[in-house]
């Protein structure tokens, strides 16, 4: 029997989903005879205690959430999101050069700074990568911060107020779809397919909107021995770049294939989403993290 | 491009004032301020996306600056540090308080209770985010030493400098630590030294040490 920690903030569970995804795994890495706890921020003196932890809660290198993965592998403590996946991930100028640098099939992506936000450079950008255009910050989650622009005077407009964040920014050519296709990866090996509709009149799987309101369309899942295999192989392939820990990797079918629009750490997990089509999906995290299979 | 190997007044370092440190066989980043996701953070990863060997790594960076893994990596590494826990806002004075938050770097020394819940509300951002609490006992004292490569001008702060640097890589920084009364030093946080405030002293000893990158 293993000791497994769930890493949770306050805000984790805000939706029967989310809630009902951590029962169930729950349930089942107890059905397979390990003990499941609750970890909150001040219990994470208590992650050398354990024999795996996992995280679910917003990850960025300067949240609790990675000092909880780092303070588990200095511990020598199995942890899913691993933290050089968390700080590779959570800043999309580190992603996208690992996945250049692997030669991962991608849209084209550039990196920009300070003196790249000028109208005579939003023009050639243009020019380059096609209008409109997608401008993220670095350090952006759940689609926030990513936005299209359309026109020098709004490359610069939205560049400046990223750059706020980081001193660095990516512009990426787009590419329009009717839905993005999300393939979880953990260990190298897929564990789930599914599509993340987009909703009408919008351009990204979710908008957040003034009022706080957030529009997002349905999730289907795929099985996976009916998915693409051009789609799988790009996905471990992204996965690879990054390493060998558990990745929603986000792409969109174009002519030729795939192209990977990005990889996530610590994707989400909602009860009857990503897993209406994975029925092992709970047990194969419970047996990596238990060190059964995976090891790298 | 090779590095260019600084004499006196031959040549003036510039951001984001990248060196080669011969006797480790390693790029330097001498920015000393490392904050995330800036200028020189991004420096150390294009280096490192690379292949090339430099420190601190971006790991490096958030190892030393988020004050609960410099403490848990000091701790695991042998060196001394204070007892200490992360807390939504609950703690016994003294202690000393850094916050553990993507918008605010701050520490507070709380000797008192009464301070306790207007600081415990100011530094967790009205309890939102969490802080670390280290220990301090009460015959104590706080100080400071700066940390070039290793090194300490403060011969008292040498052993432990050259410590630091062999488990954290930061080149330059301002270590807190906490002097108990037996003499007995703990290490305690790691703040930024930018390369613009080193002394001529400091200075001279990079100079000895490293080839600068043009």
């Amino acid at each position: 029997m293993g000791r497994i920690g769930i890493f949770i903030e306050r805000y984790t569970i805000t939706r029967s989903e989310e809630m009902g995804a951590l029962m169930r795994y729950s349930q089942v890495a107890r059905r397979l005879g390990h003990q499941v706890d609750y970890i909150f921020r001040p219990d994470m003196y208590k992650i050398p205690q354990y024999d795996a932890i996992y995280i679910r809660a917003h990850t960025d290198p300067l949240n609790s959430s990675y000092i909880a993965a780092r303070t588990a592998q200095l511990n020598g403590v199995r942890v899913i999101d691993d933290p050089d996946s968390i700080y590779i991930c959570c800043d999309k100028v580190n992603m996208y050069q690992h996945l250049k640098n692997a030669g991962v099939s991608m849209p084209e992506t550039l990196f920009l700074e300070q003196r790249d936000l000028n109208l005579e450079r939003g023009a050639e950008l243009f020019h380059t990568l096609s209008n409109p255009l997608v401008l993220k910050a670095p350090n952006s989650s759940f689609s926030m911060y990513v936005e299209r622009v359309q026109t020098p005077k709004e490359y610069v407009r939205v560049g400046n107020r990223f750059l706020r964040r980081a001193d660095r920014i990516v512009a990426q050519r787009f590419i329009r779809s009717e839905f993005d296709l999300r393939v979880g990866v953990l260990a190298g090996e897929p564990l789930y397919v599914c599509q993340y509709l987009i909703p009408k009149k919008r351009w990204k799987i979710l908008t957040h909107i003034e009022n706080g309101r957030i529009i997002c369309g349905p999730v289907k899942g795929v099985e996976l021995d009916q998915a693409d295999p051009r789609l799988l192989d790009t996905a471990l392939q992204a996965a690879k770049a990054i390493g060998n820990g558990f990745y929603g990797i986000d792409l969109k079918q174009v002519d030729d294939g795939f192209v990977v629009i990005e990889v996530n750490d610590n994707p989400t997990i909602n009860a009857g989403e990503e897993d209406q089509k994975a029925p092992h999906l709970y047990e194969r995290i419970t047996r990596y993290l238990m060190g059964e299979w995976g090891l790298s | 491009m090779l590095p260019k190997k600084i004499s006196s007044g031959e040549h003036v370092p510039s951001e984001p004032y990248l060196a080669y440190y011969d006797h480790e066989e390693c790029y330097v980043n001498l920015s000393g301020r490392y904050d995330y996701l800036e200028t020189s953070y991004y420096a150390s990863q294009d280096l490192e996306c690379t292949g090339r060997n430099v420190h601190p790594t971006c790991k490096e960076i958030l190892d030393a600056y988020v004050t609960p893994l410099f403490l848990e990596k000091a701790k695991l590494s042998g060196l001394a540090v204070p007892e200490y826990y992360i807390t939504n806002g609950f703690f016994e004075p003294p202690v000393i308080i850094d916050t553990m938050n993507p918008f605010m770097v701050r520490s507070s020394i709380v000797l008192k209770a009464g301070h306790k819940n207007r600081v415990a509300k100011s530094m967790t951002r009205n309890y939102t985010y969490a802080i670390c609490c280290q220990e301090l006992p009460l015959t104590a004292q706080v100080k400071y030493f700066r940390l070039v490569l290793g090194w300490s001008n403060s011969r008292r702060f040498r052993e432990i400098a050259d410590s630091v640097w062999k488990v954290f890589h930061i080149p330059l920084a301002r270590i807190r630590v906490i002097i108990l009364e037996s003499g007995e030093m703990l290490l305690s946080n790691v703040e930024h030294l930018p390369f613009e405030r080193l002394n001529a002293k400091e200075l001279a000893y990079l100079q000895e040490k490293v080839t600068w990158e043009e």
